[in-house]
């Protein structure tokens, strides 16, 4: 009776034991990956079985950073898609000539110009914390329709929304990223905040009665950068550019596919419905097809070359090798480094390594009297969206 | 007996929980070195700022003396922890950016905290950092030091108050790095050095959130006001 009472306390102090080695391997499963900063992890599962996993990070600069970012279709394998991605930077260009400021260089996301979030502005969600302020806010949220077909096939479905705020001389950005059920990643910024630069010149703003001043009007060039790196090896990723060009008749389209082979910059041309997706050289689909996700653009009407003659605003998209040193598309201060994105696009081979894709998103303001104070949130966004990274809808 | 015992065994259940707790709390103390990917702490700092700044510039770098500044010649800028793809789990390295007035250049060093360690340093000209909060305390200091400059700023303080400005503790500042070519063809010569030089343009507004309609450009690399544009 004595020893099968100690041998059962025994097996249960071992299972207990066990289970306490095995909680601590599940709890700190995703921050003991060296991928992370300890702690700074974000993942969500949503009831299909999708799920998103993540790291993120707060630099002096950019502000919040994302990297190692994953996406799980249902039912289906975890894959990488991103290394790394964030606002590499922000170019204001002023209408009436004054000088243009560069806000992740000069002033920085982070630090201080990084905003404490309220639990009332993360309602329903988590807010993270970066040296003792919360600065992070994580929230999942219903995002209508993922697909419908007449009333017997529908369904709605989720989004994982991760934010922050940083305030730069009263103007207030937003950064937003959205992961969907679907695999479809949306990056937006919001502008917001107060605009208080003023101008004599009617012509270069618009005349706030109330206040009795020109308000300036104003272009933010937001410079993104993403790291691909998709599935297990970051040195194998292809560059595809695709466009479906209209026959002189215009009755038909005819895609054309081409391979980056060289670093390169380059616009889109809505007429020709160019765009360009990132795949992996080795990992397919069950279909056999390599996976893949290609960028949406959604701003044609914004965007512009700007006032100056900037080599670096001459293109909407740049397509570079990764290099470490290559950090932010303008004022990059590192040494053995261009000083701005035109000038990392050398020459180097981009066919199956690892390669970053730049993306300038171009938004201009034209102050209204709703806009005093604060201004409206004004969203400038594109969408990242997979193509082939399953065989069939998975959803 | 078997109250003995169950007490017995009620003990050895605690023992164990406590064994569990202990071994997940050494479990986690046992992974909490940092890795590659951890932010840099307060004594990586220290370390990679004593290799690179020296003591004296180290120390200064947590204070706020802007005297000091123009006396070593040298402002430590930014530490942060150097981005390296594919780098051992242990590694631990950062990036040290410190401006050297006396020869307009930017220093930036790469530090190994492992083995304390400067692995390369090199210097690079026309680069401009973010200012630090002493370089902007000290281009406020050069703009209300100038006479002639400080009767202008209170006339437009006036101006947009109707107020006098009693005490520049009233004003709010913002200041960034500027460059002379992103104003082109709109800068005087005495601004045409900024980007060479450490320039700052200055942003004054009110305690209400009222902006100043000039903008002081300071060189700080020469200690003076060099233009006044329109903000």
């Amino acid at each position: 009776m004595k020893n099968s009472i100690i041998k059962s306390s025994f097996a249960f102090c071992s299972i207990l034991v066990v289970v306490a080695l095995s909680l601590t391997s599940v709890a700190q499963a995703r921050p003991n990956t060296t991928s992370c900063p300890t702690g700074n992890t974000i993942s969500k599962t949503f009831s299909s079985g999708a799920a998103w996993d993540m790291c993120w990070e707060v630099r002096d600069a950019e502000g919040v950073v994302l990297s190692d970012v994953h996406y799980k279709p249902a039912n289906k394998t975890r894959r990488r898609v991103l290394g790394e991605a964030g606002l590499s930077q922000i170019q204001t260009e002023y209408d009436d000539g004054s000088a243009s400021e560069f806000l992740v260089t000069q002033f920085g996301l982070g630090g201080n110009n990084l905003q404490t979030l309220a639990p009332s502005m993360c309602e329903g969600g988590q807010l993270h914390t970066n040296a003792g302020r919360d600065v992070l806010c994580e929230v999942t949220k219903a995002n209508g329709y993922i697909y419908r077909y007449r009333n017997s096939t529908r369904r709605q479905g989720s989004k994982l929304d991760v934010f922050s705020a940083s305030n730069i001389n009263a103007r207030e950005f937003i950064i937003k990223w959205s992961f969907l059920e679907n695999g479809t990643i949306e990056v937006a910024s919001g502008l917001t905040g107060q605009f208080n630069k003023t101008t004599t010149n009617e012509a270069n703003g618009w005349q706030v009665t109330t206040q009795n001043r020109i308000a300036t009007g104003f272009t933010d060039h937001y410079f993104w950068r993403m790291d691909f790196d998709i599935a297990s090896d970051n040195d194998n990723d292809i560059i595809e550019q695709i466009k479906s060009v209209p026959s002189a008749d215009r009755l038909t389209k005819t895609k054309q596919t081409q391979t980056i082979s060289n670093e390169l910059a380059d616009s889109f041309t809505p007429a020709d419905k160019k765009f360009w997706r990132i795949k992996d050289q080795s990992v397919t689909n069950a279909a056999n097809q390599a996976i893949s996700y290609e960028m949406v653009m959604l701003n044609y009407a914004q965007q512009s070359k700007g006032n100056s003659d900037s080599d670096w605003l001459k293109n909407d998209v740049y397509m570079t090798q990764y290099n470490a040193c290559e950090r932010f598309a303008v004022q990059n201060p590192t040494n053995n480094c261009g000083e701005n994105v035109s000038q990392f696009v050398n020459g180097q081979n981009i066919n199956a390594k690892d390669v970053v894709f730049w993306y300038r998103l171009v938004h201009h303001t034209l102050p209204r009297d709703e806009d005093f104070a604060p201004a409206g949130v004004q969203w400038s966004h594109f969408i990242m969206l997979p193509r082939d990274w399953t065989s069939t809808n998975s959803l | 007996m078997i109250v003995k015992n169950s007490f017995s065994v009620s003990g050895l259940i605690v023992q164990s929980v406590s064994f569990a707790i202990a071994l997940m709390t050494f479990t986690a103390y046992a992974q909490s070195p940092s890795h590659n990917m951890d932010p840099l702490s307060f004594d990586e700092l220290s370390t990679a700022s004593l290799l690179t700044a020296g003591p004296r510039l180290a120390a200064r770098g947590v204070n706020t003396d802007v005297s000091s500044l123009t006396n070593n010649n040298r402002e430590v800028l930014l530490i942060e922890r150097n981005e390296e793809k594919g780098a051992p789990s242990d590694q631990r390295r950062a990036d040290v950016f410190i401006y050297d007035y006396s020869r307009n250049e930017l220093i930036q060093s790469l530090v190994d905290l492992n083995t304390s360690e400067v692995i390369r340093s090199e210097r690079k000209q026309g680069v401009q950092l973010p200012l630090t909060d002493k370089e902007l305390i000290r281009a406020k200091h050069i703009v209300f030091g100038d006479e002639e400059e400080r009767a202008i700023l209170e006339d437009e303080f006036r101006r947009i108050t109707s107020r006098e400005l009693s005490d520049i503790a009233d004003l709010n500042i913002k200041a960034f790095t500027f460059h002379a070519d992103s104003l082109p063809n709109r800068v005087n010569e005495a601004s045409k050095q900024c980007g060479i030089h450490r320039c700052a343009q200055l942003m004054l507004y009110t305690q209400e959130n009222v902006v100043f309609e000039i903008s002081p450009i300071v060189n700080l690399s020469a200690g003076v006001v060099t233009q006044r544009i329109g903000f």
